[in-house]
């Protein structure tokens, strides 16, 4: 920061008057001036926040498919503000998936599903693809554009499967980049679990839209265990029909930058819908998870949880949660949540739950976000009863993060993230 | 055989207005298979005591000393104690979100034996404690105290103690919130692990009531952070018809 | 404009009878910004009648010429002109889209020089502030100095005695620049600097009155200080320029009121306060914002908090179209301390966009934000805050609980707490309501005799009692009153 020196009959006028240090002639430079300068922080009527785009109502945010409506951001947009854009370049340029159609493609896809589910694909016309998902940023637009024929995979009306349908992402290499859009649909009365799991390397751009039928009960699991040179962008959109009852799980461990809008929005009035989700950050990663509850609909439920834990010098997540109650949407019940862990110096957490209400006449609406450490009380219960205190921190950690997992149901997949957790904790002794 | 041993205890605490003495000069001795009552009015530095005994961090001894068989207790860390075989079974026990009474209990277990308890006799006796304490099976699978009732806490809290064996136990207004039947099933356990370990224990309390089910051998009445006067259980049948009032009319007094 | 309401305006600029202009008012609904605004009434108005409208370096110059002031501050002021031009609208909060800068009158000399006693303001003035019931106030000691400011210009003040005898220094800002300007070359503008955001560069340009207080080392200034602020002039601005600077170990309480006219036409009040609390000091700063619904109010607030300080903000917005107003504290000194309590009732087409913003720069500082608001008849509430602990702010605490009521059910309520930590030894906590009044209260006061809108009425006053009770009694008071009157008619 220059320092320039302007008296004026011996008065400073210039930089010098500032008392409040981070300060210039301008006003706040505290939060540029300590992080990368990819994101602008703005503060309240602080001169950054001037460039900040669209920082409006929810309701007003652009969705649509046309690219040249999404141009390459900047950084300063509301969206962007807190990611990494360089890193992201390679899921925001207009770009087809790499070696497309040859064996070398960037990322492989294995579907595993019980006999009832029917496989096919969908072209950008064919519904219900595009029906659900309206891409909301540059990567989403750029998923669907770049994918000629969507996975389909339809649960038929009445059929409960007894087994999940795994949807297994791999990536290649480091640094090709992959698009995909894959559209789920259970039919009226169905129950499924869906699990996709994302590992390896690669620039992935993926999309994903749920169709829930009425009466249907759909959980999606979306585990990101990437390598730690993966960078993966991605919109899930659902749509919660009648009586329905829908569960997005998020649990994302690996990638060098993860960045997951989920959404839902509901068809028609009964439903329940939930957003869970589980991120641990160690050095170097960025974990960034945005959440958005569209109450369009009379009569629905919702409930979004999420919780992180950060370790290492540049451990960085972002929550942003957006509920939007619309004018419609009499008798909502809602509730959001965020809570942060963090465990060592130089991690960063950015926790931002928006509530927007439109209708006075709900049953209830909240949100709370908290970051901190460790709670002194647990540590002390613990060691009270004789557990030595790097285990107590363990065990709070653990538990911590273990209302997520228990929300997974699938015992397999719970057993092996807890020792997927393990692992991280152990990395550094804690 | 073991005793514990609190000579001339003096703590503070830090609040906002500055550093307060709580206790001016405790000084109490427990062996095996005692059972010590203390009793007093509100805000006489009873729960200080007892935290101060497990350590918790809030509280400063300023001077003074308390000794678990000649060793220095307040130089051993919280769970250091718990595993010399001191427990607290605390007031308002703390929520653990996320971590299941099965785990926990498990791993207090290991750490307080230096091995891990055999895996098939270990689920039994849990669940036979369970049962004497009329704790339903679920429990086990949910998170530590997290939406116990008052009363469901304290008896995990006696389950704890019936589980880890500890020579010496300071029960904290274990009786508080506690309908007739749980304050006996509450009871019950802290007799069954006198009878079982030749525990001894520092009961503190307000009320007389839970005194007709854990008969003490010893009366001590705490007023403004020191004994004002021990005796036998005859001491409690006073209280019980006078109250406290001898004793605060003693303070404002001096 | 239909002859008829020309004419209605004409006979409200023309009388001060409250009874009058009720009547003038329900004839014709399209002047009612408000149903129920009780200082709408507007004075004869020579001095705004021929003010210049529009800003520009002539009219910054002229501002500057006028008070005779040193050659820095109209450095200052250029500079300001200079920022607010470049700087776009803010696109984020509430919509400014309809504010005419070209329209506006920027300075208004309503009266050539201050008054030491009621009787030397001139009668329509002082009609005025008799009608606020500031002369009481001030006769009755429930104020330890009055400061009264009519359009650009601060028009009459008064300290007690025994407080100037210990130093206190309360008068209007442009008084003090020329009696005491050692402390403005040193803090004016180092809190909010020049450029920091539009309106307050706007501020830098053109601003005229406001308060300055200085309390030397120690002293405890035990009843507030206490300052009015009135627009009259049609499209007027007013930007007054409060700096208050408490010294070590020192403590004041410093109480502001708004009010102005209702006119068809819309005013800006957009004001700068910058606070230096120094080591162990303590400022609380009140308002009780009631300007009338044609007003924008775009206010930055802001202190500056040394080792062991205080400051804390008690904001009440009722009034306004639109008020954007996020006080906030800079925490630069272990065991530093900030608070902000703030109310804000949104009625019919009113958009109260408040909140609070706590930088935690050394360790150990703590902060809370309490916000309460109310929406009904289709106004919006929205809170919207920033908490931000800086890498080196070890062992800093903060809570923010923000609880909105809405009343009824076309009215909007928002929260956007951003929250932004660079250190992880912290507490944070952040913690939303929203409710709504529920039949079952409704019936039970109703069938204890009350009437549905009084039942109505004491449901908020409850819901915003634990910010009510931090004022002192008669602006507690004044609260409670101003909330009866919006709640008046609510029902139905």
């Amino acid at each position: 920061m220059t320092n320039t020196e302007e008296k004026v009959a011996g008065v400073d006028v210039g930089e010098r008057r500032i008392s409040i240090p981070g300060f210039t002639e301008e006003g706040e430079q505290l939060a540029a001036a300590k992080v990368d300068t990819e994101h602008s922080h703005g503060g309240l009527g602080e001169t950054q926040r001037k460039t900040v785009a669209s920082a409006g109502s929810r309701a007003n945010r652009h969705t649509g498919f046309d690219l040249a409506e999404f141009p390459q951001p900047n950084g300063r947009e509301e969206e962007w503000r807190f990611s990494p854009l360089k890193k992201l370049a390679g899921v925001l340029s207009d770009e087809p998936t790499a070696n497309a159609g040859t064996e070398d493609e960037p990322v492989d896809y294995q579907v595993k599903a019980p006999e009832a589910v029917v496989i096919s694909t969908l072209k950008a016309d064919q519904a219900p693809r595009n029906t659900v998902l309206q891409p909301a940023d540059r990567a989403a637009v750029l998923a669907t554009k770049h994918t000629e024929d969507a996975l389909y995979i339809q649960v038929p009306a009445d059929a409960e499967l007894d087994e999940q349908v795994k949807i297994d992402i791999t990536g290649i290499k480091a640094g090709l980049r992959g698009n995909a859009h894959i559209v789920l649909e259970a039919g009226v009365n169905s129950k499924a679990t869906f699990v996709l799991e994302h590992r390896g390397s690669a620039n992935f751009n993926g999309n994903v839209e749920i169709k829930v039928g009425d009466g249907a009960d759909v959980k999606v699991i979306s585990l990101q265990r990437w390598n730690d040179d993966a960078i993966h962008a991605g919109q899930h959109d659902a749509e919660v029909g009648r009586d329905a009852s829908y569960k997005h799980v998020a649990v994302t461990l690996g990638g060098e930058v993860v960045r997951l809008n989920t959404n839902f929005r509901y068809a028609a009035e009964g439903a329940e819908a939930e957003m869970y989700g589980l991120y641990f950050a160690d050095s170097g990663q960025h974990l960034e998870h945005r959440t958005f509850v569209d109450h369009n609909t009379p009569n629905n439920t919702s409930n979004v949880l999420y919780k992180g834990a950060l370790q290492g010098e540049s451990a960085r997540t972002v929550w942003i949660g957006d509920v939007l109650i619309r004018k419609a949407a009499e008798g909502t019940d809602s509730y959001e949540k965020n809570e942060n862990l963090v465990l060592t110096d130089g991690a960063r957490a950015d926790s931002v739950p928006n509530l927007e209400i439109e209708t006075g006449v709900i049953e209830g609406a909240g949100h709370a976000s908290s970051t901190g450490r460790f709670d002194e009380n647990h540590l002390f219960y613990l060691m009270a009863r004789g557990i030595p205190e790097d285990i107590a921190r363990q065990l709070v950690v653990r538990g911590f993060l273990n209302e997520i997992i228990q929300k997974i149901e699938v015992p397999e997949l719970e057993e092996s993230l807890q020792e997927d957790l393990e692992n991280e904790l152990k990395i550094h002794g804690n | 055989m073991s005793t514990l041993e609190i000579k001339d205890l003096h703590v503070s605490i830090e609040t906002d207005q500055g550093t307060k003495e709580i206790l001016k000069g405790v000084s109490l001795t427990i062996s095996s298979g005692e059972k010590h009552a203390i009793m007093g009015p509100n805000g006489s530095g009873k729960s200080t005591l007892a935290s101060t005994i497990a350590g918790h961090p809030r509280y400063e001894v300023t001077s003074g000393s308390i000794t678990l068989d000649g060793e220095d207790v307040l130089e051993m860390e919280p769970d250091e104690r718990a595993q010399a075989g001191l427990f607290l079974a605390m007031q308002y026990p703390v929520e653990v979100p996320g971590v299941t009474m099965t785990n926990f209990l498990r791993t207090a277990k290991t750490a307080i034996d230096g091995e891990a308890p055999k895996l098939r006799t270990w689920t039994k006796e849990v669940k036979d404690a369970m049962e004497k304490l009329r704790i339903d099976a679920d429990f086990a699978n949910r998170n530590v105290n997290e939406g116990f009732s008052g009363g469901e806490k304290k008896r995990v809290e006696i389950l704890q103690l019936e589980l880890f064996k500890p020579k010496i136990a300071v029960l904290d207004e274990t009786d508080s919130g506690l309908d007739i039947d749980a304050l006996r099933v509450v009871s019950e356990g802290v007799n069954r692990a006198h009878e079982e370990n030749n525990m001894g224990t520092l009961l503190i309390t307000h009320y007389t009531r839970i005194l007709n089910y854990i008969k003490p051998d010893y009366v001590h009445v705490f007023v403004d952070g020191k004994v004002a006067e021990q005796g036998g259980p005859e001491l409690a049948d006073e209280l019980e018809a006078n109250g406290y009032d001898r004793f605060l009319a003693a303070v404002s007094a001096a | 404009m239909t002859e008829q309401i020309a004419k209605a305006e004409e006979t409200l600029r023309n009388t001060n009878d409250p009874g009058v202009i009720q009547k003038v008012l329900d004839d014709n609904p399209e002047l009612q910004g408000l149903g129920n605004y009780e200082y709408g009434w507007a004075d004869s108005d020579d001095a705004g009648a021929s003010a210049k409208r529009g800003v520009d370096a002539d009219v910054v110059a002229d501002i500057s010429a006028k008070k005779d002031e040193p050659e820095w501050m109209l450095k200052l002021r250029q500079k300001g002109l200079k920022y607010f031009d470049r700087k776009p609208m803010p696109t984020w909060g509430a919509d400014l889209s309809e504010i005419d800068f070209d329209n506006i009158k920027y300075f208004v000399r309503s009266t050539e020089k201050q008054a030491q006693t009621w009787e030397d303001l001139p009668e329509d003035i002082r009609n005025t502030y008799e009608k606020l019931g500031i002369p009481e106030a001030e006769r009755e000691r429930l104020v330890a100095g009055v400061a009264a400011q009519y359009e650009s210009e601060v028009v009459y003040h008064q300290i007690r005695e025994d407080l100037e005898e210990q130093g206190v220094i309360f008068m209007d800002t442009d008084t003090a620049l020329k009696e005491h300007p050692e402390f403005f070359e040193e803090y004016f503008g180092s809190v909010i600097p020049v450029g920091d955001n539009k309106f307050a560069a706007l501020n830098t340009a053109v601003w005229s009155g406001g308060s300055f207080v200085y309390v030397p080392k120690g002293v405890h200034v035990e009843i507030p200080l206490q300052a009015y602020f009135r627009i009259n002039t049609e499209n007027m601005g007013q930007f007054e320029r409060t700096l208050i600077i408490a010294d070590e170990d020192s403590y004041v309480h410093y109480i502001e009121g708004c009010t102005a006219p209702i006119y068809n036409t819309d005013s800006l009040h957009s004001a700068v306060v910058e606070i230096v609390v120094k080591k162990n000091a303590r400022v609380r700063y009140t308002t009780i914002q009631n300007w009338s619904t044609n007003v924008y109010n775009l206010v930055t607030k802001r202190a500056v908090v040394d080792e062991g300080g205080t400051m804390e903000w008690i904001d009440g917005n009722i009034g306004s179209k639109v008020t954007m107003k996020y006080p906030a504290v800079y925490l630069t000194g272990e065991h530093a301390k900030g608070e902000t309590l703030s109310v804000a009732f949104a009625g019919e087409n009113q958009h109260q966009d408040t909140g609070s913003k706590m930088v935690h720069m050394a360790p150990n500082t703590s902060s809370s934000i309490v916000s309460k608001s109310v929406a009904r008849s289709g106004g919006r509430a929205s809170y919207r805050g920033l908490v931000q602990v800086n890498a080196e702010a070890k062992n800093s605490a903060n809570s923010v609980v923000c609880d909105a009521l809405l009343v009824d059910t076309i009215s909007k309520t928002d929260t956007y707490p951003y929250i932004d930590i660079r250190e992880d030894d912290v507490t944070l906590g952040h913690e939303a309501t929203v409710s709504r009044v529920s039949e079952e209260q409704l019936f039970y006061l109703m069938s204890r005799g009350l009437a549905e809108d009084e039942a109505m009425a004491m449901i908020v006053r409850g819901f915003i009692e634990p910010i009510a009770r931090e004022l002192p009694m008669e602006y507690a008071l004044e609260l409670n009153r101003l909330i009866e009157l919006q709640m008046e008619g609510s029902v139905g």
